[in-house]
């Protein structure tokens, strides 16, 4: 008794599913050189392989799990959610073991590729039912029929538990008819297939020492079996039904979220072979670099396209990189800018840049029409039809201008995604292209034109960057050419009269602790954070040169720094320019003196405090506990955790050049962050960052809590304790 | 349309630095004068709507190809060098004869803009000296421009009016800081300038020498004296009121910004 | 050169009537150290000011040009009339009062005449010995003072308003002369003018700003504000908390708003943040009203009151208005 349509229906499913593919990866590909997208698929094929082949294949397992574990950790209510997904994923292999065992016995799936098991092994059990008989039957079937039985459950609950979330809790507000498909077409194929399985059971009188592994089945047959029904006949229609689902299932996979099954995996393997490290502790998220100064003056060839103008601006990896988005809304939910009612949800971002990517091959066949149209001469059509292949891919509709400058870059979105996607890279790619086009407001303007002109986002006369240090013993570079440490200030604690002051606890504590250490004075500049983040990376790079010949220049080695903008910058991206330094952040500097007992605590302070994590700390650089620890070791200080804190930590508003200009939203990121505080009921917030006090200081005033909450950098809070 | 843009490599007056008394002008850092920015990128919103070619045109040291190239990365087509032989003691007399003689030898032009006034100097004469010497009108304190046929309708910010006039071209045009927000070049176009050339003229090649500017040039500058301006941070505290405000009114008399 | 000796006598010219009162006072000073007279220009297609009036700061001549071409006192126009006149009378300095008309005029003169001239002169001496003319102007964004002298005859100087005192010296008549002069129409037409309505102009172009910050307790105190503006023909502006939190305002001052380069800015209840103070580092005087005498603000004023605004406001009101 053979299945007829069932594997016509898998076969046109698949049939439409591989051109499906073969149409997205076009859109990965298209308008590389041919030479370029041979190297894409090889890079990731080769990336594939030597990862199968090699140890890494441990640590990829154990990144997808601790992935979604972890993932799932940072959103308690997401617990759920990863349990589902790990077990999934385990139920899946283990199928698949299990399937490969099997399979030997089975002369029709023998033929098949063994790769296609992967495709096969979840409705194999059709075979492994009807075709085992008590002689023929293993331990191995056993095997089979528990897990897939187990396997079919976890999926059916787990996705009636989405269908309930997005319908009648409606967490994202607007329900998705795509989402709803893709939960109900698998719901449906398991269903179908479970109750086949019954029929199975009940129709072959299937032996219950072989059908009982198939418990779910086998404990319907038993409660259906007496029931008069032509079962023989349920038996061909509810396998050809399960069969028509799962055609629609696999042919749908290209054209929705569940694309994410086959370039979920991609882009962890792609991650491991360029070697950046799961995002769970610290992302370490680099930004692209589309061109290197150097080379280009030594070559005088300037032209590089910079930025996004349209989809095809993107690389290959950025366009892959977006595709596995599941709409999980978890990003969108963790945004800051979101929160605050900014223009922005990392999740439409992503979702609009999809959309936009799919258009790629339409235009791609506009555009071959448009050539079709000159070759025969029709020429009214050659233009407007390459026209219209052009607007299909601009991106002015899809990323508003609004909406580019209202991210923070803080990384939360980076940090929570479960599919690793980069939700603010286009962002910034964005902002490059709206830089270079000289597309920005007056306000940005000015800001770009004080760091070009004064090295400064604020404008003040180069000659002033030194005014703070006026009246304190501090040597610069050129007084003493000797020092082990430079400590790195920044402009905002250069020109900021507030943030001076870490500046100067600093020079304190460190003096106390008799640190050899010297400042650049009027030879720092900005360290270029801002100019990167808002998208002038040509400028960006220019500085960082300058900056990186200077300190080569001193032959500096250990560089200290309190702000964690000039920290990532100096640590992470001046690597890239051939400016390797040892670059310590001032909490991780200050504990270590505390510890080696250069300092001495001599006042007690009784408060309670809350640390704020700064994204580019801790999300970025992974130091979360030093400040706390520092903290704790004050006599008398309680230390407290914010509602959201390490990874989840929520951004004061000040990141990717926010600090400088105003966004457009309902209620300031540093308002919401105060009221947390509120809620928890402390009178000093501790930081390590200039940025987080600028923008904590402005949301007390909003809030009118001033006097009331003081907001104090860890360098200043230990400055008062070991006294002047 | 042809225009011509004059722009001045000025001092950088924020970070002039004052030692002894006296400001300290070498080395001292420069860059191109912020309005006569304003006025390139008038040239380029025009250029961009009517069509044409933009020159710029300098007068100064030799540094300031630097300036001119941020120019030519904003959008100016060429640009043009007259050589400064006397290290900026030359008064507005002899600039706008070599401009002109500069301007001359061009081949003609239909719009000349420049920056009301530039940074250091602040002198307003350049433009309207020009227009004298060239002998075409001058709109001067443009705060926007249109051109009707051969006409250009510009809006002028005087004191206590907004004067909206109507003059035939060829013609000179100062702008003021508010017609528009100067676009900033990204690094790449200024990169990509740098390759265009910038035409360098010594005074000689304009029929000029350095004595006959001297001669031209008849402002003689005796001193200059420097002091660090600072806010002066008089604070009035622990008077009546009455008091306190009476010397307030009585230091802004002094300074004479009550009011014209 | 050579002809100096030609050259004798100030002439004066300014269109603002105050300003011209301003520079008869100076130049009658000037003249009487070099025993020479003072002649002052009036121009215009319908003169109203009765030269008479002129005397009474102590000048000596006027010229009267009246004619349909002066309308709107088009520069070409005026240049052409006053060099006219100089080639006829050769003053050998000619002062102008440094309103925008009149800077754009002076240069144009001092090319027609192939003479050099000095731009806002914040001070006039005469060297009685060598009958040079010693001026002082500011330049370099206030940081340096520059003392200058013309080789040429005559010498042309703007002085802006309120530079020098008018002083009305009883007694004195003057001669007017009637100038009849051909000048060429002018392709310069004049479309439309438009009164600068103080409220509507924008705050960048005000000369006179008083910014309100958080020590104002309700929109309503910025009423007070706005009288002062009235007084002092300024405008009002704001912080960003009363703009962005408050939002009693749309715009405000500072880093992240308009940035603005006033002749005097008046700081009421101000704290002086940086994003603050770098929007308005260009103003040139700088006034401050805080209670807090350690608010930051007075380290970036040139003068501060340490009061209550809501005292010092009305009394500065006050005060001002009787010296008006
Ligand atoms: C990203 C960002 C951008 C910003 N951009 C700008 C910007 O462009 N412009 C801007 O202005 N701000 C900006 N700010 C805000 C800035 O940091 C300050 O918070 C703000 O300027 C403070 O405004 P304020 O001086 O009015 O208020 P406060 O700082 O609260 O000062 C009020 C002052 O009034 C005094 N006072 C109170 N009552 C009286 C009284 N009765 N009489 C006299 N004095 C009294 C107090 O002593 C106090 O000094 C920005 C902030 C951020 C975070
Ligand atoms: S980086 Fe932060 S602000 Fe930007 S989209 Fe992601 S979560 Fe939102
Ligand atoms: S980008 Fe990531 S976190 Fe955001 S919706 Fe897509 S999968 Fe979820």
């Amino acid at each position: 008794m053979e299945i007829e349509l069932f594997s016509i229906f898998y076969m046109i499913g698949m049939a439409i599913a591989v051109v499906g593919g073969g149409i997205r990866v076009w859109n990965w590909i298209s308008s590389f050189p041919i030479s370029e997208s041979y190297k894409v698929i090889t890079d990731i094929v080769k990336s594939a392989f030597s990862t199968f082949f090699s140890k890494k294949i441990c640590y990829i397992i154990k990144g997808l799990f601790l992935g979604i574990f972890t993932k799932a950790k940072l959103r308690s209510s997401n617990i759920s959610n990863g349990f589902f997904k790990v077990a999934f994923i385990i139920a899946y292999l283990l199928l698949i073991i299990a399937y490969h065992i099997k399979v030997e016995n089975i002369p029709q799936l023998k033929s098949f590729p063994i790769y296609i098991s992967f495709f096969i092994a979840p409705f194999a059990d059709f075979y492994f039912l009807s075709k085992t008989s008590i002689e023929s039957f293993t331990i191995a079937d056993a095997f089979f029929g528990f897990i897939h039985d187990f396997f079919a459950l976890i999926i059916i609950s787990y996705l009636l538990f989405m269908i309930y979330k997005r319908v009648i809790r409606r967490v994202h507000l607007k329900i998705n008819f795509e989402d709803i498909f893709c939960d109900a077409i698998i719901i449906l194929w398991f269903v179908s297939k479970l109750m086949a399985e019954t029929s199975t059971i009940i129709a072959f009188n299937i032996h219950s020492s072989i059908a009982k592994y198939w418990f779910f089945s086998y404990a319907l047959s038993t409660m259906l079996k007496n029931l008069n029904l032509p079962w023989l006949t349920l038996y061909h229609i509810l396998w050809n039904i399960s069969g028509l689902f799962l055609g629609v299932l696999i042919a749908s996979i290209p054209f929705t979220k569940l694309w994410h099954i086959i370039v979920g995996p991609i882009q962890i393997l792609r991650r491991y072979s360029i070697g950046e490290k799961p995002i769970v502790i610290s992302f370490g998220k680099k930004l692209s670099k589309p061109f290197d100064l150097r080379k280009l003056l030594e070559t005088e060839s300037f032209e590089v396209k910079i930025g996004i103008k349209t989809i095809k601006d993107m690389s290959w990896r950025q366009r892959i990189s977006l595709e596995p988005c599941i709409r999980c809304g978890r990003c969108q939910d963790s945004c800051p800018a979101y929160a605050a009612g900014r223009e922005l949800s990392p999740m439409e971002v992503v979702l609009n840049l999809n959309s936009s990517l799919k258009l790629i091959f339409i235009s791609d066949i506009l555009n071959f029409m448009a050539h079709v149209a000159k070759w025969l001469n029709f020429k009214n059509y050659i233009s407007s039809l390459s026209e219209k292949s052009e607007k299909l891919l601009l991106l002015n509709g899809k990323l508003k201008d609004e909406t580019v400058w209202s991210c923070t870059t803080c990384g939360a979105c980076v940090a929570i995604c479960p599919v690793d996607i980069s939700n603010f890279e286009p962002l910034i790619e964005r902002r490059r292209f709206l830089v270079t086009e000289g597309k920005l407001d007056s306000i940005k303007m000015d800001i770009l034109k004080n760091l070009i002109e004064k090295s400064n986002p604020y404008g003040m006369p180069i000659s002033d960057r030194d005014l703070w240090m006026k009246n304190l013993s501090v040597k610069t570079l050129k007084e003493n050419p000797n020092p082990e440490y430079l400590y790195w200030v920044g402009c905002s604690s250069s020109y900021d009269k507030r943030n001076q002051n870490i500046a100067k606890s600093m020079v304190n504590i460190l003096n106390k602790a008799g640190v050899n250490f010297v400042v650049l004075g009027l030879e720092e500049r900005c360290c270029g954070d801002t100019l990167r983040r808002m998208g002038d990376e040509g400028r960006f790079q220019e500085l960082a040169l300058a900056n990186i010949e200077v300190l080569k220049s001193y032959n500096v080695k250990k560089i200290i720094t309190h702000c964690p903008h000039c920290y990532n910058t100096l640590k992470n991206e001046y690597k890239e320019f051939g400016g390797d330094f040892e670059v310590i952040h001032h909490s991780e500097f200050l504990l270590n003196l505390l510890k080696m007992g250069k300092i001495k605590l001599i006042k007690v302070i009784e408060e309670e405090t809350l640390y704020h994590d700064p994204c580019y700390l801790g999300r970025y650089n992974g130091i979360y506990d030093a400040p706390r620890i520092l903290l704790q070791m004050i006599s008398n200080l309680k230390v407290k955790e914010f509602e959201k804190h390490h990874v989840n930590s929520f951004c004061c508003g000040g990141g990717g050049g926010n600090v400088w200009y105003e966004v457009p939203e309902k209620e300031k990121m540093s308002v919401l962050r105060i009221k947390e505080a509120e809620k928890i009921g402390v009178n000093l917030i501790s930081v390590a960052c200039p940025y987080c006090i600028t923008m904590l200081e402005d949301a007390l005033k909003t809030k009118g809590l001033e006097g009331k909450i003081k907001i104090k950098d860890i360098a200043e809070t230990l400055s008062e304790v070991i006294g002047e | 349309m042809k225009i011509v843009v004059c722009a001045k490599y000025a001092l950088d007056v924020a970070e002039l630095k004052i030692s002894s008394g006296k400001p300290v002008l070498e080395g001292a850092r420069r860059k191109v004068s912020d309005i006569d920015k304003n006025a390139v990128e008038a040239a380029i919103s025009i250029k961009e709507k009517y069509g044409g070619i933009i020159k710029v045109l300098c007068f100064g040291p030799i540094s300031a190809k630097e300036g001119l190239k941020e120019l030519l990365a904003m959008g100016a087509d060429e640009a043009y060098l007259i050589e400064d032989p006397s290290e900026g003691m030359l008064d507005t007399a002899a600039t706008v004869e070599a401009l002109a003689l500069a301007i001359q030898k061009m081949d003609g032009f239909d719009l000349i803009l420049c920056g009301e006034a530039t940074i250091d100097g602040y002198t307003s004469q350049v433009g309207p000296r020009l227009a004298e010497r060239l002998k075409v009108p001058q709109i001067t304190y443009v705060r926007s421009i249109k051109i009707d046929g051969n006409n250009v309708i510009a809006e002028r910010d005087l004191e206590d009016v907004y004067q909206t006039v109507k003059v035939p071209m060829p013609l000179l045009i100062t702008v003021t800081r508010e017609i528009n927000t100067p676009r900033i070049p990204n690094l790449m176009a200024i990169l990509k300038a740098s390759k265009k050339p910038i035409t360098i003229w010594k005074i000689e090649d304009l029929g000029l020498s350095k004595d006959k500017l001297e001669q031209i040039s008849s402002l003689h500058t005796l001193s200059l004296e420097g002091f660090t301006v600072e806010r002066k941070r008089i604070i009035i505290k622990d008077k009546p009121v009455d008091e306190a405000v009476q010397e307030l009114i009585s230091y802004l008399l002094k300074e004479k910004v009550l009011g014209v | 050169m050579g002809l100096e000796g030609n050259y004798k006598g100030i002439m004066v010219y300014s269109e603002d009537i105050d300003t011209l009162f301003e520079l008869i006072s100076k130049s009658r000073e000037l003249a009487n150290q070099i025993q020479t007279d003072v002649s002052a220009i009036l121009l215009g297609d319908r003169i109203e000011i009765i030269p008479n009036e002129l005397a009474a700061y102590g000048v000596d001549k006027v010229y009267m040009v009246e004619n349909p071409q002066l309308k709107g006192l088009i520069a070409e126009a005026c240049a052409e009339s006053i060099s006219i006149i100089i080639n006829r009378v050769k003053p050998e300095a000619l002062f102008i009062g440094a309103t925008k008309r009149g800077k754009e005029l002076a240069p144009k003169i001092a090319e027609k005449l192939k003479t050099g001239c000095v731009s806002e002169c914040v001070s006039l001496d005469i060297d009685k010995a060598k009958r040079d003319f010693i001026m002082k102007r500011i330049i370099f964004g206030g940081k340096v003072v520059s003392t200058h002298t013309i080789v040429k005859r005559p010498i042309i100087a703007t002085i802006p308003p309120r530079i020098f005192e008018k002083k009305r010296i009883e007694g004195r008549a003057a001669q007017v002369i009637k100038i009849d002069l051909e000048i060429p129409s002018s392709k310069f037409e004049i479309l439309e003018v438009k009164n600068k309505v103080v409220s509507g102009k924008k705050i960048e172009e005000a000369s006179i700003v008083i910014c309100g910050g958080r020590g104002l307790k309700q929109k309503e105190d910025f009423k007070l504000l706005d009288e002062l503006a009235n007084v002092l023909k300024g405008q009002v502006g704001c912080t960003r908390p009363i703009a962005a939190d408050r939002g009693w305002f749309t715009e405000w001052i500072g880093l992240s708003g308009k940035k603005i380069k006033p002749n005097l800015y008046i700081t009421v209840g101000i704290s002086g943040a940086i994003q603050h103070v770098a929007g308005v580092r260009g103003a040139k005087v700088i006034v401050s009203i805080n209670k807090d005498p350690e608010a930051p603000i007075f380290s970036e004023s040139d003068y501060g009151i340490v009061g209550d605004l809501y005292k010092v406001i009305p009394a500065l009101i006050e005060h001002l208005k009787k010296i008006k």
